[in-house]
This record gives C-alpha cells, sequence and structure tokens, in this order.
C-alpha cells in the first residue's frame, strides 16, 4: 500500500491551504476526487505519509464559501461540541467546514462492477481547527480509495504543482446505519406525505424496473453498500435553492437515473397498499439488500425534523420528546413508510451531459453517525424518548470522539469498510451496555438537586464538567444572594472573608439582588467597594438596618465609579448615613427607580439633594423626623417623574409642603401619609382626594 | 379505579386518590372520561419504576397538603419511610426521579433530588465524578481555572 500525500502549502498566516494528494491504493474499486483546502496542514498525515511535499507555492485563491448542510448550519454549535470537545464554544466560529461541492457516481466497469465516483470539486473549503481538521484528514488518508487530486479547472493534471483534486471516501455506512435512525425524524403531516405520493410511487417503481432486469453482483462487498447510500448522499450545495416541490420530482429523477447506472440486484414492489416494497437480492448482494430492506421503512428524512433532533436543547426536552414520541406513534400506527426526500429540498442536483454531477458535503456523514448514535441511545433507552432527547448530544461527543481516535488509530492508513462497521456495531452494544446502568438527568433536575447544596458543594460540582459549570452558572441563587440565608445554610466561620470572596468570584457578574440587613457590621467598606466594582448587573442593593457610612462609598464613588445598574436602593434605618453619604449615594446610583430611605438621621434641608435622581418613581422618606417642607420644595423643584410618595410620619411637615406638592407632582399617584403627631391637616388631605391622584391613604384623626 | 400500562406493557390499577398524587395523572383522568376502561399509558416510565412510584404515591395518599416551604431549603429527609423508600440503586434512583419528573409528583421529584443531593454532599470533585459517571471535559488548562475560579468557597 502505498500513498502519496502531496501537500500544497499556503504560506499566508491567515489562509493556509493544503491540499493533499493520494494515489495507488490497491484493491479500491473507486475513484474519488476531491479537492479540499485546510486551514492548517493536517499534523497527522504529515507523520504517517511518506512522500510528503510541501510547496510554498500560492495557489490561486477561491473565495472558500463554507458550506454547511443547513440542517447543520442551524445548530453549528451542537455539532461541533462534538468535533471540539475541548475547545470552548468561542472556537466555533472556525470549527470545521468541509465542502465537496459535486460528486460525480459513474459506472467504470460492468465486469468487474467497479464503479468510480468522482467528486469533482469546483471550489471546496476546509475551514477547521487544527484538531478536527486532523480528523477529517486522517478519515481521508484511510480510506483504500485511489486519491486523485485534481482541479477542476486543470487542464494538467499530471502536473502537481496544481492542485489535484482530493479523494474522499466518505463514510457512507455510517450514514445508511443513520438512515435507520430517520424513523425518528419521520414526518406526520399527512398533507405532505401525500403530496410527495406521486414521486414515491415514481420512485419505487423505477427502483423496481431498475433491479429487475439487473444482473448479476460479482462483487459487491461493502462497497456496495456505499453505493446504494449514496443513492441518498447526494446533497447539493446550498448554492442552488430550489422550491420544494418542485425540485421533488427532479430529484427522484435523478435518484431513478443514478440507479439505472448502478447494476447490483433486484427490488419487487410489493402490492400492499403502503407502498412497501420489498427487495430480492441475489447472494453477493445480500447482505446489502438486508440492509436496504430494513431501512426502507426508515428513509424518512424530513429535513426539519432531523433539524429538530439537532436543535434539541435542555430546556425543551420534556416537550421535544412528546412531540417526538407523538410521532413515532403516529407513524407506527400508519405503518406507511415513504421515500420523503426532503432533505434534498433546498438542494438542486446538477445534471451534467451524460453523467450526473452531485454534490455530497461530508459534513452530512458526520451528522450520520450522530443520529446512529441517537439510534443506539434510543434502543438503550428504549422505555423512554426522554433520555434518548437530553442525552443524546452529551453522547454524541463522546461516541465520535471514539470513533473518530478509531480511524486515526488506523496505522495501516487504510479504510477498512469492514473494521469500521464493526466499529460502529461495536460502538452500539458498548452504548447499549453503558446506557443500562448510566442515565443522565435532564439540567433542569440537577438544578433542582444543587438547591438543596451549599455553596461549597455547589463549588465542587461546578468543577466536574462543562455542562454541570454552565448549569450552575445559570442557577438562580447567583441572581439573589441573600446572606440571611447564605448564612442559615451555610456553616460558615468567617463571614466577612466569605462574602468577600463571593464577591471576587466569577459570579459577581450574577448578582442582581443583595440583601444585607442581618448584620450591622456588613457589609464592610471593601465588600461596598467591591459590589460597586464587580457586581456589574446589580439591580437592587438593600443595606437596610446597617452601619454604612461615607467611608463605605467614598473610595469608589470618588473615582467615578457607578453602579449604573442599580434600581432599587434600600437605606432604611441606616443611622450613620449623613448628608454628604446621601450624596454619593444619589451620584454613584444615577439610574435609581425607587429609593428607600426611612427614619435617617439628616438635618432640615439635607434631603434636597434627592431631586439629582431623575429617573426616580418611587420615593419612600417615611419617619425623617426632620423632613422639612424645603425638602419637599427642593425634591419637587425640577421635573420629575415621583409616582409613589410616602411621607409618613414626617412630623415637620405642614399643609404647605402638600399645597407644594400639588403644585409640582405632575406624575404622582400615590401619596401616603400616615403618622399620629402629623401637623399636615385634613384640609390638606381633602384637597389631595380632589385631584388626579389616584391613591391617598391617610390616617383620619380626631379633631 | 384507573388503569396504567408501564413502557413495557405491563399493566396496574390503582385508585383515583392514589393516581391523583400525579399531576399529570389527574389532568389526564380528568380529561379522559372512560379511563376506567381505557389504560393510560406511561411510555417513560417502565414496569419496576411505576411499581415504585405507585408504592410511594399509596403510602402518601392521605397526606396533608403541605404548604409551601419558605427560605432555605435542607436536603435532609425527615421521614423514615421516605429515606428507607429511597434506600434503591443510582440507575433506579434515578428513573425515579425522571419518572417522578414526568408524572409531575412534586413531593417524590423533591425527595428524590433530596436523596441526590445528600450523595454529593462531602464528596470530592474526583469522587462527585466517578459518582454520577460525569465526563470530565475540561483541558488541564481550563481544569486548573476552574478550579481556580471555584476554590473561594474551600477554606471557611
Amino acid at each position: 500500500m502505498s500513498s502519496d500525500i502531496h501537500i500544497e502549502k499556503d504560506n499566508e498566516d491567515t489562509n493556509k491551504k493544503v491540499n493533499l494528494y493520494s494515489s495507488n491504493f490497491s484493491g479500491s474499486q473507486l475513484e474519488y476526487g476531491i479537492q479540499d483546502g485546510f486551514s492548517t496542514p493536517p499534523p497527522k498525515s504529515r507523520k504517517e505519509d511518506n512522500k510528503l511535499k510541501i510547496e510554498p507555492k500560492t495557489p490561486k485563491k477561491k473565495s472558500g464559501k463554507f458550506f454547511f448542510p443547513s440542517i447543520i448550519e442551524k445548530k453549528k454549535s451542537d455539532l461541533f461540541g462534538i468535533y471540539n470537545n475541548n475547545i470552548d464554544d468561542s472556537s466555533f466560529p472556525s470549527s470545521p467546514t468541509f465542502n465537496i461541492q459535486s460528486v460525480r457516481l459513474r459506472k467504470k466497469d460492468k465486469k468487474t462492477n467497479s464503479i468510480t465516483s468522482y467528486f469533482n470539486s469546483t471550489k471546496s473549503s476546509f475551514n477547521s481547527n487544527s484538531k478536527s481538521k486532523s480528523n477529517f484528514d486522517n478519515k481521508f488518508t484511510n480510506s483504500k480509495l485511489k486519491v486523485n487530486l485534481k482541479q477542476k479547472s486543470s487542464q494538467d493534471q499530471i502536473n502537481k504543482n496544481i492542485k489535484p483534486p482530493l479523494l474522499v471516501k466518505p463514510n457512507l455506512s455510517a450514514f445508511n446505519k443513520a438512515l435507520k435512525q430517520t424513523k425518528l425524524t419521520f414526518s406526520t403531516k399527512q398533507g405532505r406525505e401525500k403530496s410527495n405520493d406521486n414521486s414515491v410511487n415514481k420512485i419505487e417503481e423505477n427502483i423496481e424496473d431498475d433491479f429487475s432486469d439487473s444482473g448479476t453482483s460479482n462483487s459487491f462487498d461493502s462497497f456496495s453498500n456505499s453505493i446504494d447510500d449514496s443513492s441518498f448522499l447526494f446533497f447539493n450545495n446550498t448554492d442552488h435553492n430550489v422550491k420544494n416541490n418542485n425540485s421533488q420530482n427532479d430529484i427522484f429523477n435523478n435518484f431513478h437515473s443514478e440507479l439505472e447506472s448502478f447494476e447490483g440486484n433486484t427490488y419487487s414492489k410489493s402490492n400492499n397498499e403502503d407502498n412497501e416494497f420489498t427487495i430480492k437480492n441475489n447472494s453477493q448482494g445480500k447482505n446489502l439488500m438486508k440492509k436496504f430492506t430494513e431501512d426502507k421503512e426508515k428513509k424518512l428524512l424530513d429535513k426539519r425534523d432531523i433539524f429538530d433532533i439537532f436543535n434539541d436543547n435542555s430546556n425543551s426536552n420534556l416537550e421535544f420528546s412528546d412531540n417526538l414520541s407523538d410521532k413515532y406513534k403516529n407513524y407506527e400506527e400508519s405503518l406507511s413508510p415513504k421515500f420523503n426526500l426532503n432533505i434534498f429540498n433546498n438542494k438542486k442536483i446538477v445534471e451534467n451531459d451524460d453523467r450526473s454531477f452531485y454534490e455530497v458535503s461530508a459534513r452530512n456523514i458526520f451528522e450520520a453517525e450522530l443520529l446512529l448514535e441517537g439510534e443506539s441511545i434510543k434502543e438503550s433507552l428504549q422505555f423512554d424518548d426522554n433520555f434518548y432527547n437530553f442525552s443524546l448530544n452529551k453522547k454524541m461527543s463522546k461516541y465520535t470522539k471514539q470513533n473518530i481516535n478509531s480511524f486515526i488509530d488506523d496505522d495501516n492508513n487504510l479504510y477498512k469498510y469492514s473494521k469500521i462497521n464493526n466499529n460502529i456495531s461495536n460502538t452500539k452494544n458498548n452504548s447499549v451496555k453503558k446506557e443500562k446502568r448510566k442515565i443522565t438527568l435532564p439540567n433542569d433536575i440537577w438544578k433542582n438537586i444543587i438547591n438543596y447544596l451549599n455553596f461549597k458543594e455547589i463549588l465542587s460540582m461546578s468543577c466536574t464538567s462543562k455542562q454541570m459549570n454552565k448549569i450552575i452558572r445559570e442557577l438562580y441563587i447567583w441572581k439573589k444572594i441573600d446572606i440571611y440565608s447564605i448564612f442559615k445554610n451555610n456553616n460558615i466561620k468567617n463571614k466577612n472573608k466569605f462574602l468577600e470572596e463571593l464577591l471576587k468570584s466569577v459570579y459577581t457578574s450574577k448578582i442582581e439582588i443583595l440583601i444585607f440587613n442581618i448584620d450591622k457590621d456588613i457589609p464592610t467598606p471593601n465588600m461596598i467597594s467591591l459590589i460597586i466594582q464587580n457586581c456589574k448587573n446589580l439591580k437592587s442593593l438593600i443595606l437596610s438596618d446597617t452601619s454604612i457610612s461615607l467611608k463605605h462609598f467614598e473610595n469608589k464613588f470618588e473615582k467615578g465609579e457607578r453602579l449604573k445598574s442599580l434600581k432599587y436602593l434600600n437605606i432604611n434605618n441606616c443611622y450613620n448615613i449623613n448628608y454628604s453619604t446621601l450624596k454619593h449615594l444619589v451620584n454613584g446610583c444615577p439610574n435609581l427607580l425607587k429609593l428607600e430611605c426611612c427614619n435617617l438621621n439628616l438635618k432640615p434641608g439635607e434631603f434636597g439633594v434627592i431631586q439629582e435622581l431623575q429617573h426616580l418613581q418611587y420615593l419612600n422618606i417615611s419617619g425623617n423626623k426632620y423632613l422639612c417642607n424645603l425638602d419637599i420644595k427642593a425634591i419637587y423643584n425640577k421635573e420629575n417623574n415621583i409616582k409613589y410618595l410616602d411621607i409618613s410620619n414626617c412630623n415637620s411637615l405642614t399643609d404647605r409642603a402638600i399645597s407644594f406638592i400639588l403644585k409640582n407632582a405632575q406624575n404622582l399617584e400615590t401619596i401616603k401619609i400616615y403618622g399620629s403627631n402629623m401637623r399636615i391637616t385634613q384640609n390638606s388631605f381633602y384637597l389631595l382626594t380632589k385631584l388626579k391622584i389616584r391613591n391617598v391613604e391617610y390616617q383620619k384623626r380626631n379633631k | 379505579m384507573v388503569k396504567l400500562t408501564s413502557s413495557d406493557g405491563q399493566e396496574f390499577t390503582i385508585s383515583k386518590e392514589v393516581a391523583y398524587q400525579s399531576v399529570l395523572l389527574k389532568n389526564m383522568i380528568e380529561d379522559v372520561l372512560d379511563s376506567e376502561e381505557n389504560p393510560i399509558p406511561l411510555p417513560n416510565v417502565s414496569g419496576p419504576i411505576l411499581v415504585k412510584v405507585i408504592e410511594y404515591a399509596t403510602h402518601h395518599k392521605d397526606d396533608p397538603v403541605k404548604p409551601p416551604v419558605e427560605g432555605p431549603r435542607t436536603s435532609e429527609i425527615v421521614d423514615e419511610w421516605d429515606k428507607e423508600f429511597m434506600n434503591i440503586d443510582q440507575g433506579s434512583l434515578y428513573e425515579l426521579i425522571l419518572a417522578a419528573n414526568y408524572l409531575d409528583i412534586k413531593d417524590l421529584l423533591d425527595l428524590g433530588c433530596k436523596t441526590v443531593a445528600n450523595m454529593i454532599k462531602g464528596k470530592k470533585v474526583e469522587e462527585l465524578r466517578k459518582l454520577f459517571n460525569i465526563q470530565n471535559d475540561f483541558t488541564p488548562e481550563e481544569e486548573e481555572q476552574i478550579k481556580k475560579e471555584n476554590a473561594w468557597c474551600e477554606e471557611h
């Protein structure tokens, strides 16, 4: 076995292209040609391949259009999680895109039954990070196919300086198996099926014709599988967007013509009304056809439904799985298998002369493997579609990792089809065994469980895996930090140290509500500094009954830092707050909507600074004995949005304050004036009730 | 009486009182008039697990409605019967939790979650991974970083 790898390397920093040339695989009956570009050179193949030329020549760059099948496009991140297990989400934009633009499949030699398939790639891009790329790469070099690399526009294929096409042997078997999985994805829409009926019948007849007059297949090994399956693999590029219905017949016609050129086995259509057809196969093609028969009910590809599988996310587990099981049920009941090749809908098959050119995306093959794994999960968890759903993503990543590794481990650089088949079935069996005892809990239940833990346990859990880390970061516990419940739930010796560490941790940006109301000495000035510095999403800050004073705030606020997100501040009963503290707070929290500052120890005239809060809607200044008319006048001096005002127990206020409020409070909706020693008289109350103010609450007193 | 069919085809007949512990079944029974004739299929619950669920629901059918617990929640399981009931292997525990989630039996779900929470208590990261079969998908650098980020509670 000899193989030539020819690599052209573009030394430009940003866009390295490598063309891989591999040839002279013995025993191969297929020739695939594909041209590919890689973002970085594949390290693995470089090591393994003897003849490796790296040439600095820069091939003419083509605008690499990254291609994903639309299914994948929509849920890239899900898929790439599989290939980039160790790579952060942020790397997804540069995850592998692999594009084989056209595949030409034709019968080369009837006598030998060899089938030649050209992957004629007009432009292909392979943009990936090195890890996943090497996976691809090894798959390719492992294939026991004759590799021709040729450039579409190239006239001289011999000249290796010109980009030759790269051979790819896609993992068709995997895709074939995956097609079984599509029973999970069938469409239950009767209308849709009806609309497909004609074409379904047509294709079935076609198939019957195709195979009834076919000769014997001499060397149908697993490759005949692949050819068979490859009929389903001719996805076109997204370059051609075709209207669904019109393209359907075209697709089937093409499918037909494809099968015509393929000799092998006998199909006979069964007469039952469900359009089932069975395949009678001769001995050589037995395995293939058996498989085909098994698959026939399951080849119901509906693009949307496949997308659904990949669209699975933890939040919609239940809903989705219910849909899935419903569909499954319907499917079982109806027992009306259809070729529902809607997956082709947005893709157009290109005819070129007498040969059919198809475009295939190798991504589909990987997708197929994922589906395959999905099926094994399902099998192992027959009693619950639910499990299938939420464990799919997780399992997929594991499976793919293993499987790709097994490809890489193939030292002979051979793509052994049977080996792959074994590999798949082994993986399947293993996963069945494993899944029997290993069931994953959905995220919602983990959240429920984690709610019973204390901080230390939660933090330990968050170190276990990425998924768990993500779950924990999204927990509600970070949004609302109430030190009362924290200290009650957690055995914390050094409270101050704990809170300071908490306010330094990565979770501070999650905090929206902070409640310090049990200990006079908490928060410390250091904590307040940390809050101002780190809590960028803090919405509510409750500091009532604490001994906060100027020293807590001056440090940060004087440097210009602000609690911009803060909407609600409660400083009730904070006796150490003086005028300059309040001034700092007003300046430091410019977007306050709600301020509660009852029972402060402020002197007359010092509340006027509240007027600086332009957005204030809710103001509770009750219980401030020294709040005087001047303060009210100052607060209402500017235009304001105050809708709620509580001036209960402000014993210094008189009727003049009320009359001022009446004049200037355009937006006031509710005013509360309670208190036993108030100097405000019934006359004012009467006036207030006469006005637009909707709620006037006051205590009636005897004269 | 209400008939239920588990995912593996076993049929169970339980009283409505027991079935009403499950919000899902309650809704189903109220929606479907002839539920006594037609068994309700529960494709997400296997037979052995459904036996456990029915055992739980039967034992707790006379419980007064608990007021919602205010404030912090504790994972301590007070009821001795519950403790004994939850003395099952981890796979069954998971299935029981999922069944409780599916059938919407809040008390059983909480009980299961408390049991799992109690399993977590006092364990180190590696032990947790082993216990719950969590695959460590961090790179060494990431793990270092994550451990750093989450170490702030260790000393207190």
